[in-house]
């Protein structure tokens, strides 16, 4: 009785809206892929894998060392959104990379932030940067600071800095929304080379424009896996590209599915059709 | 401990709000309730920042070493801050004023406008100087500024320094001059409707290409949250490996 009552209560949602069943579905898909790999990786089964060049990561290097010759700052903005944002959180995985390499060349790093919460974990995500490589010396929190949670305010206190801090680069990498331009506009004024990383898609032709380099949405994400030299960081990569090869399958054969069905009506008549089209339609259909 | 601590309760919360989207009648409304709890840390949160705020500015107004403009910028942050709250605390703020107009493109909030009516009725102190006379022209003023850096920026971009470069002033070009009924005048001379090849570019090469990156965007996100559910990802609580 209580077993079925609980059956009957898991089965509702699914009865209402297929849709979440596809996706569930996909997400099993993917965490067990992704338990696969990571499984792999740390029985030592894989070593190595093939990772795509991506210009943005690569220039990171050249930007810091830039700055250094420069004897300039490097500004890191993290976006203006919450740490609940995933955006923020890959930004936070980008930055402690950046933080090591600022602390090898002892450049300075300055990083306004937009809300308190991330102040804090970049604080921390910076301070254990510094310790990884011996330099905990050159560590200063007050380098790490809040400005307001204000939107434009946010982004008129970010343009005063970069006027008169003058950095020699500049990263924006998180979650942006009308502000980025006038942040990557006074970057780009400022002579100072910039990379910017945003998954905000009405965002990115702004950065695209205004940016020397710029991680187009997922390359955001696979930002801290790419720059890792831990094979268990670098393996989610190929989850990912797995995923894609899935969805890319799927829409693929609906695409051609459609397209004879539209061309050739008398398909329908055919059973295997018509349980197809059954199929997309039940469970591929947003209600 | 002070590690796998928050791994364990990020994977717990995770799964929770999982099995909330997949099953809500079973799990109740557990994702209100830890969205209830995340409001209330942040609000503690934002003493963290003000504290912050008000230490960094005294340092900076109060060290010799700093430049005469970043102490007077300092300054006026401080005074702004300590008079905001001030007046706030002895006059209150009419609960309208957390009223917004937001414009909603593709799912995403893109420019937040303070609604005009509450303008009009709030006569005290606080929203009347503070808010209508300080705070909203300067937060317009900033906006403002973008009309002039996406003039800057369009200019850049479309120089036709390379293929690419070209493709985008073309279809620029195609795409303003279909969006104005001179646009089709023109073209009429040579028989070309340039509104039809205009809206072809938006509705079917543009729309392909930002869904791909959206779908690439919505499966990066999944990954970097199994990450973060399995414990793979560390770096927001300092890696330490």
């Amino acid at each position: 009785m209580e077993i079925g009552y609980l059956l009957y209560k898991a089965v509702i949602p699914f009865k209402e809206n297929p849709s979440v069943l596809v996706s569930f579905i996909f997400l099993i898909t993917i965490s067990i892929i992704f338990w696969y790999y990571i499984n792999n990786a740390k029985m030592g089964k894989i070593k190595e894998i093939f990772i795509r060049r991506i210009p943005a990561l690569n220039s990171i290097d050249e930007a810091v060392g830039r700055s250094t010759e420069l004897g300039k700052p490097i500004l890191y903005i993290p976006g203006i959104m919450d740490i609940d944002n995933i955006q923020t959180l890959a930004s936070l995985s980008l930055l402690s990379y950046i933080a090591q390499k600022t602390a090898l060349y002892e450049t300075e790093l300055i990083m306004p932030v937009s809300r308190s919460v991330v102040m804090t974990v970049a604080q921390e995500v910076i301070k254990e940067s510094y310790l990884k490589v011996g330099r905990s010396d050159l560590y200063r929190a007050d380098k790490i600071f809040y400005l307001t949670d204000d939107q434009f305010g946010y982004a008129a206190a970010v343009d005063g800095i970069i006027s008169r801090e003058k950095p020699g680069a500049i990263f924006l990498v998180g979650a942006f929304y009308a502000e980025s331009l006038i942040l990557a506009e006074t970057g780009f004024s400022a002579g100072a080379i910039q990379i910017a990383g945003t998954a905000m898609i009405t965002q990115l032709p702004f950065f695209i424009a205004a940016c020397d380099y710029v991680l187009i949405g997922e390359e955001l994400f696979a930002a801290s896996a790419y720059l890792s030299s831990d094979i268990i960081d670098k393996i989610t990569l190929k989850t990912q590209d797995i995923s894609k090869a899935i969805v890319m399958s799927f829409v693929l054969f609906i695409a051609i599915f459609n397209n004879l069905l539209v061309s050739f009506p008398n398909l329908a008549n055919l059973p295997f059709f018509n349980i197809i089209n059954l199929i997309i339609k039940t469970f591929f259909t947003n209600k | 401990m002070k590690r796998e601590l928050p791994l364990f309760i990020t994977a717990i919360t995770g799964i929770l709000i999982i099995l909330n989207f997949v099953f809500p009648e079973l799990t109740g409304g557990i994702t209100e309730t830890l969205r209830d709890w995340t409001i209330m840390i942040a609000s503690f949160a934002i003493l963290l920042g003000i504290l912050n705020l008000i230490i960094v500015n005294l340092r900076k107004s109060l060290e010799p070493i700093t430049h005469l403009e970043d102490r007077i910028f300092s300054i006026i942050v401080i005074l702004s801050l300590v008079l905001t709250t001030i007046i706030g605390l002895i006059y209150g703020i009419k609960s309208n004023i957390q009223s917004f107009v937001v414009f909603k493109i593709n799912n995403d909030y893109i420019f937040p406008l303070i609604e005009t009516e509450f303008l009009k009725r709030d006569t005290n102190i606080f929203t009347g100087v503070i808010f209508n006379s300080v705070y909203t022209p300067l937060n317009s003023a900033t906006f403002s500024l973008l009309a002039f850096f996406i003039a800057s920026a369009a200019y850049r971009a479309f120089r036709a320094k390379n293929f690419e470069a070209l493709i985008l002033l073309l279809s620029a070009a195609i795409i303003m001059l279909g969006r104005v009924p001179i646009g089709d005048y023109i073209f009429s001379i040579f028989g070309i409707k340039i509104s039809l090849i205009s809206d072809y570019i938006i509705s079917v090469l543009n729309a392909a290409a930002q869904r791909a990156i959206l779908i690439a965007i919505g499966i990066g996100t999944i990954i970097i949250s199994l990450k973060l559910l399995f414990g793979v990802e560390k770096s927001h609580i300092g890696k330490g490996d």
